[in-house]
Parts: structure tokens; C-alpha cells; sequence
């Protein structure tokens, strides 16, 4: 076996002492055009990191230099502690899912053949790869009787793509590239999607980096969000403090754009019922602000933000006692509704 | 139709043999055209200037004429099989290049970086995406490229390579519609097939045309193998120009040789081209024996000073032997008695009216004379400008082909046509040839050439040809080629023939 493939394996094993990726000021231009410049990031293993930003921004150039589509013109990438260009670069892109927003299932090949292809390259049992294929496409609620068989152009976009990412996870890597994979797809297989991407997230504990250019999409997926524009990494934070604690008027306004925050058909009651961690008291504060359950939830933003309130105080009618709830507790409600 | 399929009855194994070269060269050719084409562009791909500069290449090929193509490439190696393959090879070319790298060229940019992303190696994505993705487009370029190989491997007879193009050159040469004919759709046919073929492996996986394709190898290897290790006696190959006279020839030949040794084996190779491909055959030791003329050596293979002086027919034989002896050592036979030279000729029933025996016997019939002669009499010094000069005589001419002219003087379109003395449709037509009485036209005396060590070596083959020495006169060339050509006899029985009744031969 290949010494640095060994080494790779060896380092995956204590991946818990560092980032499972770094990026130390790396810029990238093409030609005279600056598409990256001086990005610094550490993302940890199990970590769902989202890259957003508008168009040209850069998130999918500094995408694909994690598995070297493209070099960096200065600075550097480490994976688990090692510059990525000191790793053999086909052992490097077996150990990265890679799922494109063109989907790229090979025509030629079958559903099945798509997803042996890594694990193929590395060696694994014919026989395994099937057992383990069948399992991740029932996964993905593809019933593998009919689906191993099926040639690309016999699959809806939806299905494809689901096929995309049991094909980048079928040789069980550290950490998986997404490339806008939803973005071309009708906004129903879209939601089902995420959903889908979120619970193998959970399940698998795969490290995921996911670029897209929809906010909301990463206000619902990411467990950290990178706010790219025109080639700069912005801002990096939670969702949550993304929305109350935006770093420039840029992050702000992407952030507060119309379809991130509304419509909210939701009430107060709602947020409440969401969260474990409500306070409760038994007495209304001095000077606080009281507010009815059925109160919508819009309304509430639009009067917390007009007056510059951070805290009310919701009355219950069955406990005779009132629900303090902050700004942070709507925030996260709503980024948790997508 | 009844032509054709008596023709096609009477020829029945030579067609199949015809088909049999015809297929062989072509899918060898085509098979080495996908070998070169098929990688070239996989290696160019990556840099689009080298490959405009192929493309730009394998264009500039294929305009040139294949017929000169062929020319080119005798010099360089010679004739035969070898340069009909490579300007086949040559024209294959450009559809597969030109396929290959469009197909790969036209691969969605997202494939291909999924593959790359995917960490396959250069050569697992080659197989696995990019040919397998241009297989549509590769496979159009070979279907393209088989098509215009089985119409062009028609003028690979013209080499001595053979195929069905031999029937198509044999059927001009003797007028012969049928042969045309069943040598046109023969390759038309086998175009068709193969492009069918390769149609079939066009939507089947890969697996059934590496099959196909290897079955076809194997069986290539394999009969070469077999050609290779047969058991070989001594075989003399002897060759004949076109046309059913050098066909009559070397059967003669063949018979005396066979009558002489009988275990020496003859290998005939009839209709094998023009004059300029049998002497290079014989050089390069590709052939044995040919029978050539007297005035052909003279006039357009070795070097000789122009002279005004008009030769006899021995003073031209003799210059001839002496030329090829020093210029090429080869071994020039004594000639028959007959001349296949230029002639004038009239219907018998117009010369009988007019008196006519004698070239110079037209003055008197000058004025109603219209001829039909061939291009290249006209423009001879010695055909009809010496006509005119030597014997005085002018008369409205009309250029024809070869075997019109002919059905020019029968239909009474002309009158006074020119022609081969040892012409069959002399005696077809029922036709009298007027005397050179002045001498004009060369003589033109057929006789067996060899080369040098060869007859040095065959003592005997030299005796026994010698026997044919101031035999066959001209009305009896003139009669076996009219069996040959108009009763649609063998060339073998007429041969034969000849040899029992004048004692050559014993039964």
C-alpha cells in the first residue's frame, strides 16, 4: 500500500487534534483577475460549512481548490495538517466527495457503475461496494432494485442528484464538496433535499463544505456560514449571529434580503413552543413589554426593531405566568423554519 | 440481365476472390486508419493548435486525387497491396481524426470535471468517460471513412492490389457492361454492408465491437499465418497488362512452362495495370515474366536519343534488347510474328467498293472521308499528324473513346476509324486494316520480358518460350481476341487452342 495513502488514513484517525481543513491566506487569480484574495478559514471535522455569496464572488473557485480543480496563485491549503499538494492528488480527491450543480452523472454508465466509480479506484470489494450502495440509495429513498439498473436519462433531476451525493459519499470520505448541487432543481425536490442532506449530515457526521448563493439555504443547512463578495471572505458565524450581528452593510443587506425573513406566517405561540429554553416568571419586569401569544411573528420583528427592544414577555394563559423571549430566540425559530 | 448473370455464373469464383481482396484491403486499411487517427487525436487534444494543424493536415491529403496518390507512392514502394493500403490509409484518415476530436472536443466541460474530481487517472477517464461518450462521433468517422475506402479500394487494381475494381478495369478494357456492372455493385454492396455493420456496433456496448473487431484481426492474422507457412514449391509468377491479348499471352506461357516442368508451379496475374507497373513489378522481383512490346520499350521505358530514322520491326527489337539489357538487365525474348501497332481501318465493304488496300490508296477518297480516331492518335507525330504529312491525306476528324469509335463506323457515323491491328472488333465489325505503305507507324512486336538472373537461371523457360519466336500472325491474334472478348471464351481454352493446332503443345 502507498505510504501517503497510509499516512492519509493515519491522520484521519486523529483528526480530532486539528482542522480537517485550513486555508491560510490563499488567493487565486486568473490571469490579472483577482477571484480569491487572502482567504483564511479553519473548518473542523463535522462541521457543515456553508460558502455564500452573490454570483463571482468566488465561493466555488475557493471550493475547488480544496480538491485542487485549481491551484492557488499564493498561500496554502492544509488537509488534516498537510499542505493537500503533498498528498498523491487522485488518493487526495478519493478521500473528498464532490457533488456538481450539473449533477455529471457519467451518461454512459449506469446508476450502479456512477456510484462504484471511487470506490472502485480504491480497491474495494465488488461486493461490498453493492452492499453499500444499496444501503445509501435507500437511504436517499431510491429503491435500489429498480434504480441500480436505470441509466442517468431514465432519472428526474431530483432523482439524479440524489444519485449525485450516493455517489460522492458510496467511498465514505471525510469530507464532502457541494457545488450549488440544489440550485437547478425545482424548489419541491429542493426542500426535500436539504432535508435529505441534513439528516445524512447528522447521521454520517461527513464534514461538509456547501457553496451556495441562496441565503436561505444556508441559514437553513450550515452550522457555520462564510459570507463571500467579489473575492473576499466577509464574515464568518453562526447563522444566528450572521442575522443580529452582521459584520458590514453587505452581510446585512444579503442577509435582510426580502426572502430570507419573510413571509412568516408564524405566531409567537410558535417560538415558544419550539424551544426548551425559555425563561418563565411569574412577575412582568419593570418597563418590559408584554405581548399576547397569537401575536404574528412579523409584527413583532418589525416593532422589536423599530423601538430597539431586545427582550418581551409573553403572557400564558394556562400558567398564569409569562415567556421571556429575546430577539436571539425568534432568530433562531425562524432560521430553523426553512 | 441474362449478360449479367451468365457473367456473373461463368465468373463466379473470381468475383468471390475479387470480394476477398476488396475486403481485406479495406478493413486492413481502415483498421490501421482508427490505430493512427484514433490516438493521434486523443494525444493532440489537449493542445488545440497541434490539432488545427492535423486537421488542417488530413484535409490537404485527401484533396490530393487518389489516382495520383497511387502514382506517387510506386516509386517509393513499389506496387501491389502495400501502396494501395497506405493511400487508402491515407484517405481514411481525416473522417476519423476529424471525428475523434470533435467527439471528445464536444464532452460537457461538467463530465469531465467530475471525472477529474473523481481522482481518475488520465487513462481510466479516457476509457471509461470520454471514448465511451465519443463513441457516437468516433463510430460516424469510421463509417464515413469505410464507405469512401471501399470506393477507392476500386482503384487499387490499377497497383496490382486486386479486388473488385479488376472487374470494373476489365470491364472498360473489353467494353463489357456486365463485368462493370457486377464489379460496381459488388463494392457499392460491400459499402453498404460494412457501413451497416458498423451501424449494428454504433448502438451496441463496447464489449460486442472489441469482439467484432478482434474476430476480424484474428482472422487477418490468420490467414496470413497460413499464406506465410503454406508449403511453397517454386513458383514463377507471370503477369499480364490489361485487356484479353497479354491475358492470351501468358496463359500460352504457362502452358509451354507447365508442358516443359510440370512441377513447377505458374502463378498467373491477369489484368494486372499498365505498362509502368508491370516493369517496376518485374524490377522489384514482384513479378517473373511479362510479355511487352517492342515499341513500348522503345518509347516510354528506356532512355533512348530521339531519331528521325524510322526502324524496321528487327532493328526495333534488337535496339529494345539491347537498352533493357544495359539500362535494366533484364532479358528481352525473341518477339511473335504479329504487330500490335497503329492502323487505319475501314469497313471491308467500303474498301472493296473503293479499291482500297493501302493507306495511300485513301487520296482517291479523300474528300468523303470522316474519321473517328482516339485523342491520343490524333495528337501523336506518329498517328495522324504523320498521316497527314506522310501521306498527304487531310479529312474532317471527330475524337472519340477507345470503344465508341468502333460502334462510330458500324452505325456509319464515321468511316475510316484508327485502331490496334490485333483488335478483336476488327474482325467484330467486319473492318479491313489498310497497309502502312510508307512506313509510318512503329512496329510494335510482342515478346516474354525477364529479368537477368532469372533467366540465367531458367535455361529451360527461356527455350520453351522461345518457341512462340515468329508464331502468331495477326489475323490470328486478331481471331483468338475476338473469341475471347466477343464469344466470351477463356482465355485459357483459346490459348490452349492455339498451342494444340500449331504443334506447341502435345494433348
Amino acid at each position: 500500500m502507498d505510504s501517503n495513502l497510509v499516512n492519509l488514513e493515519d491522520r484521519l484517525a486523529n483528526v480530532h487534534d486539528q482542522p480537517l481543513i485550513e486555508f491560510k491566506h490563499v488567493e487565486k487569480k486568473f490571469r490579472q483577475m483577482v477571484a480569491v484574495r487572502d482567504f483564511n478559514l479553519q473548518i473542523q471535522n463535522g462541521e457543515f460549512f456553508v460558502l455564500v455569496g452573490p454570483s463571482g464572488s468566488g465561493k466555488t473557485t475557493t471550493l475547488k481548490m480544496v480538491n485542487r480543480l485549481y491551484e492557488p496563485t499564493a498561500g496554502n491549503i492544509k488537509f488534516l495538517g498537510k499542505n493537500v499538494t503533498a498528498y498523491p492528488i487522485n488518493q487526495l480527491r478519493w478521500h473528498m466527495g464532490y457533488v456538481l450543480q450539473k449533477i455529471a452523472l457519467f451518461p454512459n454508465l449506469t446508476v450502479a457503475e456512477n456510484i462504484a466509480l471511487i470506490p472502485e479506484m480504491k480497491g474495494i470489494s465488488k461486493s461490498e461496494i453493492t452492499s453499500y450502495s444499496r444501503e445509501l440509495l435507500k437511504r436517499v429513498q431510491l429503491a435500489p432494485d429498480i434504480y441500480l439498473k436505470r441509466m442517468p436519462a431514465e432519472l428526474s433531476g431530483g432523482e439524479a442528484q440524489r444519485v449525485g451525493i450516493v455517489r460522492a459519499l458510496a467511498s465514505k470520505p471525510p469530507i464532502m464538496l457541494m457545488d450549488e448541487p440544489f440550485s437547478a432543481l425545482d424548489p419541491l425536490s429542493r426542500t426535500q433535499l436539504q432535508d435529505l442532506i441534513l439528516d445524512l449530515h447528522h447521521e454520517l457526521k461527513t464534514t461538509i463544505i456547501f457553496v451556495t448563493h441562496d441565503m436561505k439555504e444556508a441559514m437553513k443547512l450550515g452550522d457555520r456560514i462564510g459570507v463571500m463578495h467579489e473575492g473576499e471572505l466577509l464574515q464568518t458565524a453562526k447563522p444566528v449571529t450572521l442575522a443580529t450581528d452582521p459584520v458590514n452593510d453587505f452581510v446585512a443587506s444579503f442577509f435582510k434580503a426580502k426572502d430570507v425573513l419573510t413571509p412568516l406566517q408564524y405566531e409567537l405561540n410558535d417560538v415558544i413552543a419550539d424551544n426548551d429554553h425559555i425563561e418563565y416568571t411569574a412577575t412582568l419586569p419593570e418597563k418590559s413589554v408584554k405581548f399576547t401569544p397569537h401575536e404574528n411573528l412579523n409584527r413583532v420583528i418589525e416593532w422589536m426593531t423599530q423601538h430597539q427592544i431586545t427582550v418581551i414577555y409573553v403572557f400564558i394563559k394556562q400558567t398564569h405566568n409569562y415567556a421571556k423571549v429575546s430577539t436571539l430566540d425568534i432568530l433562531n425559530f425562524i432560521v430553523h423554519q426553512y | 440481365m441474362n449478360n449479367i448473370i451468365s457473367t456473373l455464373i461463368s465468373r463466379r469464383s473470381d468475383l468471390l476472390q475479387a470480394l476477398w481482396q476488396h475486403l481485406g484491403i479495406s478493413l486492413l486499411s481502415l483498421l490501421i486508419a482508427i490505430l493512427i487517427a484514433v490516438p493521434l487525436a486523443i494525444v493532440v487534444l489537449p493542445h488545440k493548435k497541434t490539432a488545427n494543424i492535423f486537421l488542417q493536415l488530413t484535409s490537404i491529403l485527401q484533396t490530393i486525387p487518389s489516382l495520383a496518390l497511387l502514382g506517387l507512392l510506386i516509386p517509393l514502394v513499389g506496387i501491389g497491396t502495400v501502396p494501395a493500403i497506405i493511400a487508402l490509409v491515407v484517405y481514411a484518415l481525416l473522417p476519423i481524426f476529424q471525428n475523434t476530436y470533435v467527439g471528445l472536443t464536444e464532452i460537457d466541460p461538467a463530465l469531465e470535471e467530475a471525472a477529474d474530481a473523481f481522482g481518475m487517472s488520465r487513462l481510466r477517464k479516457l476509457f471509461k468517460v470520454e471514448l465511451p461518450l465519443a463513441k457516437p462521433f468516433i463510430i460516424s468517422g469510421i463509417q464515413t471513412a469505410a464507405v469512401l475506402i471501399i470506393g477507392t479500394a476500386t482503384l487499387a487494381a490499377l497497383i496490382g492490389a486486386g479486388g473488385l475494381g479488376s472487374f470494373i478495369l476489365l470491364g472498360i478494357d473489353r467494353n463489357n457492361m456486365p463485368l462493370i456492372i457486377i464489379g460496381a455493385v459488388s463494392s457499392a454492396a460491400l459499402a453498404l454492408l460494412i457501413s451497416g455493420w458498423i451501424f449494428f456496433l454504433k448502438n451496441h456496448r463496447a464489449r460486442w465491437s472489441f469482439l467484432s473487431v478482434a474476430l476480424i484481426i484474428l482472422g487477418m492474422i490468420g490467414a496470413g499465418l497460413y499464406q506465410a507457412v503454406k508449403p511453397k514449391p517454386e513458383t514463377i509468377t507471370i503477369a499480364g497488362k490489361l485487356g484479353s491479348e497479354p491475358d492470351i499471352l501468358i496463359h500460352m506461357y504457362a502452358d509451354l512452362i507447365k508442358a516443359q516442368s510440370p512441377k513447377t508451379h505458374v502463378v498467373l496475374k491477369s489484368n494486372f495495370g499498365k505498362t509502368s507497373f508491370l516493369f517496376n513489378a518485374l524490377r522489384n522481383d514482384d513479378i517473373d515474366i511479362y510479355p511487352e512490346f517492342t515499341g513500348t520499350v522503345l518509347e516510354s521505358l528506356v532512355k533512348t536519343p530521339k531519331t528521325k530514322q524510322r526502324l524496321t520491326a528487327p532493328q526495333t527489337y534488337q535496339k529494345a534488347r539491347r537498352l533493357l539489357q544495359q539500362q535494366f538487365q533484364l532479358t528481352y525474348l525473341q518477339p511473335m510474328a504479329y504487330e500490335n501497332t497503329y492502323a487505319l481501318a475501314v469497313k471491308a465493304s467500303f474498301a472493296k467498293a473503293h479499291h482500297l488496300k493501302n493507306i495511300s490508296d485513301l487520296q482517291t477518297v479523300q474528300s468523303q472521308l470522316h474519321g473517328g480516331l482516339t485523342l491520343e492518335f490524333i495528337d501523336r507525330d506518329d498517328g495522324f499528324k504523320g498521316v497527314k504529312r506522310l501521306y498527304h491525306l487531310d479529312f474532317p476528324v471527330q475524337s472519340m473513346e477507345p470503344s465508341l469509335r468502333y460502334e462510330a463506323i458500324a452505325s456509319g457515323r464515321v468511316n475510316i476509324v484508327d485502331a490496334y491491328s490485333t483488335d478483336s472488333e476488327l474482325q467484330q465489325y467486319q473492318l479491313l486494316v489498310l497497309k502502312d505503305d510508307r512506313h509510318l507507324f512503329p512496329p510494335y512486336q510482342g515478346a516474354p520480358l525477364m529479368r537477368q538472373d532469372f533467366a540465367k537461371q531458367h535455361p529451360e523457360i527461356v527455350n520453351v518460350l522461345n518457341k512462340l519466336a515468329g508464331r502468331i500472325s495477326a489475323t490470328d491474334m486478331q481471331k483468338m481476341n475476338y473469341q475471347v472478348n466477343v464469344k466470351k471464351q477463356s482465355s485459357a481454352k483459346v490459348a490452349r487452342q492455339y498451342l494444340l493446332t500449331h504443334h506447341l503443345l502435345k494433348e
